[in-house]
């Protein structure tokens, strides 16, 4: 569905999979562990922790070497795959590999999926702000933000996590809720 | 995620299923001929997902019954319902 260069980099970084990878996903039985009721909420509960939890480890904990924000890193495309899983990849399909019926339910999927980022990344905006304002010795309001390693690695890979994910987990959490059936 | 709103819509009935068993074809070789999934065939049979236009044209073609004799409005009086709405359309 790409129209001019950006909706060409649109398809390119966000319809990660084609008709072949759809078609095989709506029929496969191999991952249905995760899309049992348990299955969905125990990926759905690990992909919050994962990105909600993840980053503030992060934030606090410095190892000095850096493994944390790459256990974060692996743990974000770890629950990315199982909730791509869960939800066979519709989420994430070009218009072109569903039909008409798995095209409302993507899109509907994107309205919650940017509400829900616009929230998070709002309310993480506003909480910035806050903790960055200060005032100098004329009283003038300033912002001065300054962060350690693991801090910046928390902030860039908490946002990093919230757009990847979800997309597909709102999906998840909408078939959890018995609201949509793929 | 909402669902989305029903309190105005009309139910609509279909007879894809019998028309399919008719023409001894399979739920998946319909959902072939007009392009959808199989699930989505299932759907469309029970009633639980309604087709766009293009989709209930492509399933007359496909199964050779007017569209108007697979599909239908669940209300009885649907002359007297569409001339409602359309007088709703112009308010």
């Amino acid at each position: 569905m790409a129209t001019g260069w950006l909706g060409k980099v649109n398809d390119w970084l966000w319809q990660t999979t084609d008709r072949k990878g759809v078609m095989k996903d709506l029929a496969d039985t191999k991952w249905d562990w995760v899309r049992t009721a348990s299955g969905l909420k125990t990926v759905i509960s690990l992909a919050l922790f994962v990105i909600f939890v993840g980053p503030v480890i992060v934030w606090f904990v410095d190892d000095g070497i850096g493994v944390i924000p790459v256990l974060l890193v692996v743990a974000i495309f770890g629950v990315w795959f199982l909730l791509r899983r869960a939800v066979r990849l519709v989420a994430d399909a070009p218009d072109e590999a569903l039909d008409e019926r798995l095209i409302g339910i993507r899109n509907r999927t994107y309205l919650s999926a940017f509400r829900a980022l616009a929230n998070v990344v709002g309310i993480l905006g506003v909480g910035f702000l806050i903790w960055a304002a200060g005032s100098d010795d004329a009283g003038v309001i300033t912002a001065t933000v300054s962060l350690t390693w693991p801090q910046a690695n928390a902030v860039v890979w908490f946002l990093f996590g919230q757009i990847m994910v979800w997309p597909s987990l709102a999906l998840a959490i909408a078939i959890n809720r018995r609201r949509v059936h793929l | 995620m909402s669902r989305p709103s029903k309190d105005h819509s009309v139910p609509v009935g279909n007879r894809i299923e019998q028309a399919r068993s008719e023409r001894e074809l399979s739920r998946g070789e319909l959902a072939d001929l007009v392009g959808v999934h199989y699930q989505t065939m299932g759907y469309l049979e029970r009633g639980e997902y309604n087709p766009s236009l293009e989709l209930a044209l492509k399933i007359s073609r496909a199964l050779d019954i007017p569209l108007e004799d697979i599909f239908w409005l669940e209300d009885d009086d649907s002359e007297g319902a569409s001339l409602v709405s359309r007088e709703q359309g112009r308010q």
